[in-house]
């Protein structure tokens, strides 16, 4: 019996790409959802703009040094950048365990999470371009430009954008997992998920939060996933270094506990009832 | 011939909480009692190369359960799994380039692009190289008679088609193993006969060893040269097909729609029993070691005006029943 063995790096490259390129097909063969998605977003950032211009006009033209244009291009980056994140994995490992696919997809030579990351890319990635093209000119009518970036923040927020992806695919990774422990994992998703998007700045800016809540938001890796929403603050050109570094040590830890948590699930793991 | 699988003294428990009446809420939400289900007692078997075995039992009997196990998607108890020399929980992903997995109610393919989509997309999966994936591709098109529906999206085919479909993708990297997890399941007698007779081929000609679950007994009797019966976690059979038709599987069921309401009582014929006979229904069953089919619808169609005739076999719990009580007798 002649046994075939794991492939080269250029393979599994090809293999995962794959991925993400025939779910990026499948997605854009749903255009009514795609429409949809993109509808809510672009609604939602017109919506928060106006709350935006309404309470600067109140409240005076900076808050905590922050003036209104810089906070809502950096609500706008966050709801921009929620395209490139992996929330969505945790309904799909749950559906996939309820409706047993899962046996189908433990049975392939790859890595799970690491396929429903790259599947999600693919259905996240259309979302995003199309979210970049049609929010920036209407952001652009509402509240002006964003403040001009050198070459170095763009390419650091750029760095902050893609590692904050790969904190959010690891926290999400390490959380699905909890479907297949309990019956309901909903609850735990729902307090991870609230913490990031708050403690991201989905509503309010970070730096309009008080300082224990900058300070959590900085420190906690629930905010981790979207330190790229701070490059329009005054202080990102200092702050980015450390940012990059926090992002960077929150991979390894839930690289580490997801690579814990998977082994000691597949020990308990049941797919319908056998 | 080398043995392909080998498993010994194979445990699978199932431990989940229950909720006690004599606890309250607190208690049962952080030390509830618990109860554990036997799913796999302690079975022991091996498969040779290029065999074909059917692995069947009631439901409930563990039969998916040991196929996960097999495949590395379970971890047991306790035992020992060798999958080609693998240990599919320890080495589940080398295994897996080797080995072909069909679950008959789940699907590998990709819903809304077509069949040659999912195709390519496993090419990538299984690291097969492309002059490779062609040929073999082509092999699968010819074999399994795909050409007409190979551009079309998987949600156009058939039920009957898709199988087809998914039969061939879990042999697109050549395994040298493929299980089966009711293949055939919802697929009507057509297409039913279409994948046997690609099953039989595929071990024939690629020499691939099967290893099948079914409810179907036509698919064990056409399919499988041996024949391994689990029920209740233990494996309470296993023997040549043939030794199984010849003892179990000898019985079939015949279903008569006669044109008009006959009053008269259909005399027995050897070997025939008539088990239901209401209006213008009559169903017999016919003993094989007795008499022949042949015969018996020979004398049905001589002797009565017949609108429409159904053969069948007995369910194959019925026949795992009947093992299980020669078994305690003995």
């Amino acid at each position: 019996m002649k046994h075939k063995k794991p492939g080269s790096v250029r393979q599994h490259i090809a293999k995962y790409t794959a991925i993400t390129a025939v779910t990026l097909k499948e997605t854009l063969y749903h255009r009514n959802k795609l429409i949809s998605t993109v509808f809510i977003s672009t609604f939602r950032l017109i919506m928060l703009a106006l709350i935006y211009k309404y309470a600067y006009a109140y409240l005076g033209t900076t808050i905590n040094g922050i003036d209104q244009t810089t906070a809502v291009w950096s609500i706008a980056i966050y709801h921009i950048l929620l395209f490139t994140q992996f929330r969505s994995i945790f309904r799909t490992i749950k559906s996939e365990h309820q409706k047993g696919s899962l046996e189908v997809q433990l049975n392939k030579p790859y890595n799970y999470l690491v396929y429903k990351c790259f599947e999600q890319l693919g259905k996240g990635i259309p979302n995003l371009v199309i979210n970049l093209v049609i929010s920036i000119p209407i952001l652009i009518v509402l509240v002006g430009p964003p403040p001009a970036l050198t070459p170095l923040l763009a390419v650091s927020a750029l760095l902050l954008t893609i590692c904050g992806t790969l904190v959010s695919a690891a926290i999400y990774a390490c959380i699905s997992l909890t479907n297949l422990w309990i019956e309901d994992a909903e609850p735990v998703f729902w307090i991870v998920d609230k913490a990031v998007l708050i403690l991201g700045g989905a509503y309010i800016p970070i730096a309009l939060f008080p300082p224990r809540a900058q300070t959590a938001a900085h420190f906690s890796p629930f905010g981790a996933p979207m330190f790229a929403t701070k490059i329009f603050n005054p202080n990102f050109a200092y702050e980015w270094p450390s940012l990059l570094l926090m992002q960077v040590v929150w991979i390894v830890v839930f690289i580490l506990l997801t690579h814990t948590y998977y082994k000691a699930t597949q020990k308990v793991l049941a797919i319908n009832g056998g | 011939m080398a043995k392909v699988v080998d498993v010994k003294n194979l445990f699978k428990s199932f431990t989940f909480p229950v909720k006690s009446a004599h606890k309250n809420f607190i208690q049962n939400l952080f030390t509830p009692d618990k109860r554990t289900v036997q799913a796999v007692d302690g079975i022991s078997f091996s498969v040779e190369e290029a065999e074909t075995v059917a692995f069947i039992g009631p439901n409930g009997a563990g039969k998916s359960t040991t196929i996960k196990m097999l495949t590395g998607i379970l971890y047991p108890t306790s035992g020992k799994i060798s999958v080609l020399g693998f240990n599919p929980q320890e080495e589940r992903k080398q295994l897996a380039y080797n080995i072909g997995t069909v679950f008959g109610q789940r699907s590998q393919l990709l819903y809304n692009l077509p069949l040659t989509d999912s195709f390519e997309l496993l090419s990538k999966i299984y690291e097969l190289e492309p002059k490779k994936y062609q040929k073999q591709k082509n092999n699968l098109i010819e074999l399994f008679n795909l050409s007409e529906i190979i551009d079309q999206p998987v949600r156009k085919l058939s039920l009957g088609q898709r199988m087809r479909g998914e039969i061939a993708a879990s042999l697109l990297h050549q395994p040298l193993i493929i299980f089966l997890d009711e293949p055939t399941i919802g697929l009507d007698v057509i297409a039913k006969q279409k994948l046997r007779e690609n099953l039989t081929n595929i071990n024939r000609e690629l020499k691939t060893t099967i290893f099948l679950t079914s409810h179907d007994a036509g698919d064990i009797e056409s399919i499988c040269e041996r024949t391994i019966v689990i029920n209740h976690g233990t494996i309470i059979y296993d023997q040549e097909t043939l030794n199984l038709k010849k003892i179990y599987l000898n019985k079939k069921i015949i279903t008569i729609e006669l044109e008009k309401i006959i009053d008269k009582k259909i005399p027995p014929h050897q070997g025939v029993e008539i088990i239901k006979q209401k209006d213008n229904m009559i169903e017999i069953i016919v003993d094989t070691t007795q008499t022949t089919l042949e015969r018996v619808l020979k004398n049905v169609i001589s002797e009565l005006h017949i609108v429409d005739i159904n053969i069948e076999d007995p369910p194959l719990e019925e026949t795992i029943r009947k093992m299980y009580e020669t078994q305690k007798a003995r």
